[in-house]
This record gives C-alpha cells, structure tokens and sequence, in this order.
C-alpha cells in the first residue's frame, strides 16, 4: 500500500546484517565509563546490545590480571557477552594516524580473536573529530587485509561515500561529537546521508545523550546507535540502558510503519462530512 | 641490556641471548611454567611494532634497545 510517508517502509524482514554477519540489536553500547564492573554488567543486560565496544591499552601484568580476575570488566563482559548474544567490537579509540590505527586494530584481532573493528583516527583534540584522510587510508589498508570495517566519521556525504566504496562494512557517522550528548545536531546532513546511500548500513556512533535522540536516529532510518556516556553516566545505568533499547525499538517499528510527511498547513483528523447544524446556522465551533 | 617496554627505558641485568618468553615471564606476564605460556591470551605483545604471536615468544630473540609493547584488554566507547 502506497501510503504518505516520506520514507519507503521495508517490505522484507528487520533483520539487521552486516558483512554476512546478523546483528541482534540496533542498540550497540560501549563498555567504558561505568562506576563498577558490575555496573557495567547489569547495563549490557539491560540493553541486550548488538556489539559492545571494548577497546587495548599498554598494562602491566597486575592490570593484565585485573581486568580478567573474577570481578575485573573483562570477566564480566564475558558473562554477558554469553547471555545475551552481543558482538565484541574494538576500537582504534585514541590513535592519530593511520598507521597506529593499523597496528592497534591488528593487535586487537588477535587480541579479541575477531575481524571487526571500530576504526577511530582523530584529527583534533578538542573536538575529538575523526581525520578523514587517514581513516580513509587506514580503512583501505584494513579492508584489505581482511577486517570488517565500522568507521567513526563525521557526517560529510563523500567521505561516507568513499569509505563505502572502499568495502567498509558500514558507515558510522557522528550525532555530535563525543560525549557531548547534544544528540543529532545535524539532522538536515544525516537525512541527506540516508537519501542518497539507501544500500548502506549506516549507524549514528557518539553524541547521543537521552533515548528520544536515539530514537530520533532510527526514525531518520538510521541502522543502529552506538553509545556510552549517555548510559554509563546515568544515576541509574541499567534502567538507562532499558530505556533507549525501548526508544530504539521504537524508532525502527515507526521508520518501517512510515512516517507521516510534514505540512504547515493544518488538516482535520475528524471527518467534516456530515456535521449536524452549526455551520447552516452560523454559530461557532 | 636496554629494553623500552610499554614506553619506559628499562635496564635489565642480563646482556644478549634474553627471549621474549623469559621477559614476559621475568615481568609477570606468564608463569614460569612453559606449559602456562601458550594459553595465555589475556594480552597481545609487539616488538618494534610487529606482532608476535604466542607460539613465538620462544624463539623471538631480543635485542638492544628493542621496544616492546604488551597491551591488554580495557573497556571502550
């Protein structure tokens, strides 16, 4: 049924897949920033992500032993890991080149025993933007080499593009920068990117603080969101966590239900045909 | 024998002939038993940025000056 929408509702299944792999959730988190393991835990159950983003870091034996002892994140996310399906997805965080992005995402296949990676390489400091000449050159070298690659990148339509085309298995645009949590300050440019790459699998990563922002991004037709602070900050984590698994679930049901196109004029929902006698007599409504 | 491990110059009280396996187990990283080296897993080691893998650490000889990185898993965004 053709219907008014300004997006075309897939007639198909919802399934989400990426590189031949399916993705359980369209709400992927990140593991950092919690105030405790457990913490971290409790949220991963709640949210029932897609992915969980973890990350390498030089560490000592101690620190090594830390993080895998009984109550360490590692144990831990492994627990969840189990019990709810989620990827593991590493990521580049913190490299300013392509060559270290390179070496940090071989390290963390063998690490992580997997090929896909959250490729980061920031160009700037203070706004922690992505450079997009060396993700790009990184990226071309990681396809290459066999990863499945998931780029943070700013929302600019060709550099999305290139990256594409050079057999990224999708696309990870800001919302804003971040940790910021000012949500989707570029709605016109994500829009844009949903128009004119209708094939790709695009996912809205960074920026995002509050569940109506997520879902926001899946109502655009985003594929997923990847978030951390907006959860891992909550006074409540977990609950945080449930709440934007419910706005995205939301999302996506209203983006494949059609969304209604928005006018300025207003228009009745209630039948006019029919009324008794007021307008015959002239009164007011 | 000099040795930048995880960025930090380290002077270590042996000369030449010092493997892989013997740092990572003079530093805690793996047990002394051999038996315990090879299911480790728990970290990823590069020397002069070139990965080695477990089954190496035996045979990788270290030199002067050599730097090694031993990463371990963290959380991430």
């Amino acid at each position: 049924m053709k219907t008014e929408n300004n997006v075309a509702p897939d007639a198909g299944g919802d399934v989400l897949q990426i590189a031949g792999e399916t993705i359980g959730s369209r709400l992927w988190l990140g593991s950092s920033l919690y105030p405790s393991p457990q913490v971290m835990g409790d949220a991963i159950a709640a949210a029932t992500p897609g992915f969980v983003t973890v990350s390498l870091r030089r560490q000592s034996a101690a620190q090594v032993q830390e993080q895998v002892s009984e109550h360490g994140h590692w144990h831990l996310l492994h627990q969840q890991l189990a019990s709810t399906g989620a990827k593991l997805l590493p990521n580049t965080a913190g490299c300013l080149s392509a060559r270290e992005a390179i070496l940090l995402a071989q390290m963390a296949r063998e690490l992580f025993a997997t090929d896909w990676i959250k490729l980061e390489v920031i160009g700037d400091d203070y706004s922690l933007q992505p450079h997009p000449l060396q993700l790009v050159e990184a990226a071309r070298e990681l396809v290459a080499q066999g990863f499945k690659v998931l780029p943070y990148c700013t929302d600019d339509l060709v550099l999305c593009q290139t990256l594409l085309e050079l057999g990224c298995a999708a696309v990870m645009p800001w919302g804003a920068p971040i940790g910021t949590g000012k949500g989707l300050i570029n709605p016109y440019q994500l829009k844009t990117l949903r128009e004119r790459l209708p094939q790709a699998v695009l996912v809205v990563d960074a920026g995002l603080g509050k569940p109506s922002q997520a879902m926001a991004a899946l109502e655009m037709g985003f594929d997923a969101v990847l978030l951390n602070t907006a959860v891992a900050r909550a006074n409540d984590p977990a609950t945080m966590a449930a709440a934007f698994k419910q706005a995205v679930d939301g999302g996506r049901a209203a983006y494949r239900a059609g969304l209604m196109c928005e006018r300025d004029q207003a228009s009745p929902s209630t039948p006019t045909l029919g009324l008794p006698f007021w307008h015959q007599s002239g009164g007011a409504v | 024998m000099r040795l930048i491990i995880n960025g930090e110059s380290c002077d270590l009280p042996v000369s030449a002939g010092l493997s892989l396996q013997q740092l990572l187990q003079q530093l805690g990283y793996l047990q002394i038993r051999p038996e315990d080296a090879a299911v480790s897993g728990n970290f990823i080691v590069a020397v002069n940025q070139q990965i080695v893998s477990a089954a190496m650490y035996a045979t990788t000889d270290l030199n002067e000056d050599d730097c090694i990185d031993i990463l371990g898993a963290i959380t991430g965004g």
